[in-house]
């Protein structure tokens, strides 16, 4: 894909990484996550950069693919650099100045902390994407969620939703691009204009794409009740179990969570 | 038996209400192949969603080995006995593998995984997918998907299995899979309504049914049904070119059988 | 005056690990007036070439001229029309005239204009335009959005219509609509039709283009591949079962003169051949 997004393409592999169970691994994302903000100390934050680290090393991922997930953040990353850093002059501790503003010191050091803990989270959260298939995560979130139902959260609708939506991803890719193609036989012209003309060259194509969407829907609803569908109860021919290097793994991601935020 | 007694079936339509099945009695039998032959419009496909319980009908009764199918309690049970494949593989394949797909009715009456395991593996077997377990489904080819439909519905062992225009977004290949298919399901002694706009799909059935403007045309064999072909087109249906060559043949003092509607019997007929 | 495809090649992905060949040293033609059938199994390469004759895709070899002159996306702008499986499902506009004027409204035709072409396009459809021209498209029957679909090409009034798969998961009234409005609108244009199903055209074809693994495996008028039908079974198409009956006869000992793609022809055929072996 040429878009650059926050998250990684799915790399199928056999590193230790890959083979975390998926709510294992959402599990340590979130504390990893956590321990991160908690943390104010630089020792801390190297801490946190190393372990990210080890796990791209140990993921055989290459690096390039990891990266990739800063570029979408880019600016946030440099606007949280000089909201800090920059100042109003004269002002204590400044480094340079720059006519009315000035670069202080400690402004710097914070604005080059907090960047710096985005850049380890966001390369953290691609890892997981990168080495874990949708289905994996869609259903990793889906059992996670799956308690909820006592309290009349529809967990296993939402989950059979998501799953849906994946298999179909591909297929209306495919129908997008073939109206497209009919449209552009019939002289439709795509990408001209302003913005607004632009925008509503599209109709030809959208309209007819969520016709089709809304008479899948129906025939999918009526497919799944045939074979009978009924939001509760399922059972699952493959369903990831927690080992115990996943056990392991989780009892020291917590302890090094919690140390951490603790001391560091 | 599925038995549908004085069945009317009506919805609500822009200017009123659309009458779609009018006071259809018929029955089907295990063991039987009945095609359902209409046009567009005739309501087949209702007849198809009627037999299996999605719909319950304006008036009049379906029941499905005794089981009334307005009977919700029992709802799961008729629609495990009598499976339906829709005409569009495509909107009913919902997951990201064959097998998972498979896997999906029996996963949703909550089966232990070997159990599931096992009917995943026979219906696979059973339509002749193998080695394609793992595939997602947008790779496959419109036969392959139109299997995997139907491997789908097999996994829940349906006594009845309902098929609605399975080969008609199917190319050559794609039919004679299918028909080999058939041949198969038919084997193992489910009874199977085969419902269709092409007449030339009928050739092996036990027994014919027209529908034409939502009521019962005809009820029999195929033989009887071409004794007068030209009722056809007013049902909205026609004869094959084979069919054609058949009637020109008779007509010309050349004895081909009525229900000689296939090369290989047209050609059987002359060569006697 | 003819769109011609002259010993083309196509491969995709050229260079990668996923290269395939899809058409080796292709030739199509086709006149106004002419109906050419372009069939093949499965990935046979017939959408491929369909699409370069559209001006789609370029092939990578062999030249494609439209008229006389090199065919590009400007040059087929207009005058060649194609209609994709399944058409119906591109309509998208809130009446039927509206959805048929696109075309021709693209093509920089005033609101008159455009209103008269699609007028004509319905009713070369056998649709009535006042009947059908306010109704929404999505309100249709199967066979009706169809030829809507096809009458949205033909409004554009193109010299070469190009039809992929035209009749499929069409019921019988549906197809014989389909296949009337060809008849209709075949001496005005060169039409080139892609089918799995050879039986449905080739009784109405002038030629025909059989390809297998996207090379050439018969080329030549619709009579004589009737007369000598193996190539469509080597290409792995199969018989038409009314030519399939033909042939199981002849294996059968009834010696008939010459094949036919028409049921009254062959039954003539057929009744001759009989009352002499009878004698």
């Amino acid at each position: 894909m040429a878009i650059p997004v926050p998250f990684g393409h799915y790399v199928p592999g056999e590193s230790p990484v890959h083979r975390l169970e998926p709510r294992a691994k959402l599990g340590l994302t979130v504390m990893f996550s956590i321990g991160l903000f908690l943390v104010n100390t630089w020792a801390g934050l190297a801490l946190c950069a190393l372990a990210v680290l080890i796990a791209v090393v140990v993921s055989r991922v290459p690096w390039r693919l990891v990266a990739r997930g800063l570029l979408p953040i880019a600016f946030i990353l440099t606007f949280t650099v000089l909201i800090n850093a920059v100042v109003r002059s004269p002002s204590p501790d400044t480094l340079v100045t720059i006519g009315p503003l000035a670069i202080s010191g400690p402004g710097l050091e914070r604005g080059l902390f907090f960047a710096l803990r985005i850049v380890i989270l966001v390369l953290g959260t691609t890892l997981v994407t990168l080495t874990t298939s949708p289905v994996a995560l869609t259903d990793a979130i889906a059992r996670l969620l799956g308690p909820l139902e006592r309290f009349r959260f529809p967990a296993t609708d939402v989950a059979m939703m998501l799953s849906v939506a994946l298999r179909f991803i591909p297929t209306t890719a495919e129908e997008a691009e073939t109206i497209v193609v009919a449209q552009t036989a019939r002289g439709a012209r795509f990408g001209e204009g302003n913005p607004l003309r632009r925008a509503r060259a599209y109709a030809p194509v959208l309209v007819p794409l969520f016709v089709a969407l809304f008479r899948r829907a129906n025939d999918l609803a009526l497919a799944m009740d045939a074979r009978c569908y009924r939001g509760t109860g399922r059972t699952r021919l493959y369903e990831s179990r927690l080992g115990a290097s996943d056990w392991v793994a989780l009892f020291v991601g917590s302890a090094a969570t919690v140390a951490v935020a603790v001391y560091l | 038996m599925i038995r549908f007694e004085s069945v009317s079936y009506s919805y609500p339509g822009h200017l009123g209400a659309v009458s779609a099945l009018r006071d259809v009695t018929l029955q089907i039998d295990e063991r039987e192949l009945v095609a359902v032959l209409g046009a567009n419009g005739s309501g087949k496909s209702t007849l198809a969603l009627l037999a299996n319980g999605l719909l319950g009908p304006s008036s009049g009764l379906v029941d499905v080995d005794g089981i009334d199918t307005r009977d919700e309690a029992r709802a799961f049970d008729i629609r495990a006995q009598v499976g339906l494949v829709l005409q569009n593989p495509d909107n009913q394949i919902v997951a990201t593998t064959v097998e998972e797909d498979v896997a999906f009715g029996p996963e949703n009456l909550g089966m232990p995984r070997d159990e599931i395991r096992a009917r995943v593996d026979r219906a696979i077997a059973a339509v002749g997918l193998e080695g394609l377990e793992r595939r997602e489904p947008h790779l496959l080819s419109g036969g392959q998907k139109q299997r995997l439909a139907i491997a789908g519905v097999l996994a829940l062992d349906p006594l009845y299995l309902i098929l609605d225009e399975p080969a008609s977004m199917l190319d050559a290949a794609g039919r004679r899979e299918f028909d080999a298919v058939l041949g198969r399901l038919r084997a193992q002694g489910r009874g199977i309504v085969l419902i269709t706009h092409d007449l030339a799909a009928v050739a092996g059935a036990d027994r014919v049914v027209v529908l034409a403007e939502g009521a019962v045309a005809f009820d029999g064999d195929l033989g009887e049904l071409l004794r007068h072909p030209g009722r056809l087109s007013e049902w909205g249906l026609s004869l094959p070119p084979v069919g054609v060559l058949a009637e020109e043949l008779r007509s010309r003092g050349v004895p081909i059988p009525l229900d000689a509607i296939t090369p290989l019997s047209v050609a059987e007929a002359l060569w006697r | 005056m003819a769109l011609s495809l002259d010993n083309v090649d196509y491969t995709y992905a050229p260079g990668t690990s996923y290269a395939q060949p899809a058409l080796k040293r292709v030739s199509l033609e086709v006149s106004r007036g002419e109906l050419v059938l372009l069939v093949g199994a499965t990935g046979s390469g017939k959408s491929t070439l369909l699409r370069i004759a559209a001006g789609l895709l370029a092939a990578d070899a062999g030249g494609v001229l439209i008229d006389g002159q090199p065919l590009t996306a400007s040059t087929a702008r207009g005058r060649i029309g194609l209609v994709f499986q399944n058409p119906e499902s591109q309509l998208f506009a809130e009446s039927v005239s509206a959805d048929v004027a696109f075309g021709p409204k693209n093509l920089d035709a005033s609101d008159d204009q455009a209103a008269d072409r699609a007028r004509e396009a319905l009713r070369a459809v056998g649709l009535d335009p006042d009947a059908f021209g306010p109704r929404s498209p999505f309100a249709l029957s199967g066979g009706e959005a169809r030829r809507v679909a096809i009458a949205g090409v033909l409004a554009m009034r193109p010299r070469y219509l190009l039809l992929d798969e035209p009749t499929t998961g069409l019921d019988v009234r549906g197809r014989e609509a389909v296949l009337g409005g060809l008849e209709r609108i075949r001496r005005e244009v060169g039409i080139v039709v892609v089918t799995h199903d050879a039986e449905e055209f080739l009784g109405q074809a002038d030629r025909v283009l059989l390809l297998a693994d996207g090379a050439p495996a018969f080329s030549g008028t619709a009579d004589e591949l009737v007369a000598d039908p193996s190539p469509l079974v080597d290409a792995g198409v199969g018989l038409p079962p009314l030519i399939e009956a033909q042939v199981l006869a002849r294996q059968a000992g009834c010696l008939i003169d010459r094949l036919s793609a028409l049921p009254t022809e062959a039954a003539e055929q057929i009744a001759i051949a009989y009352r002499r072996g009878r004698a």
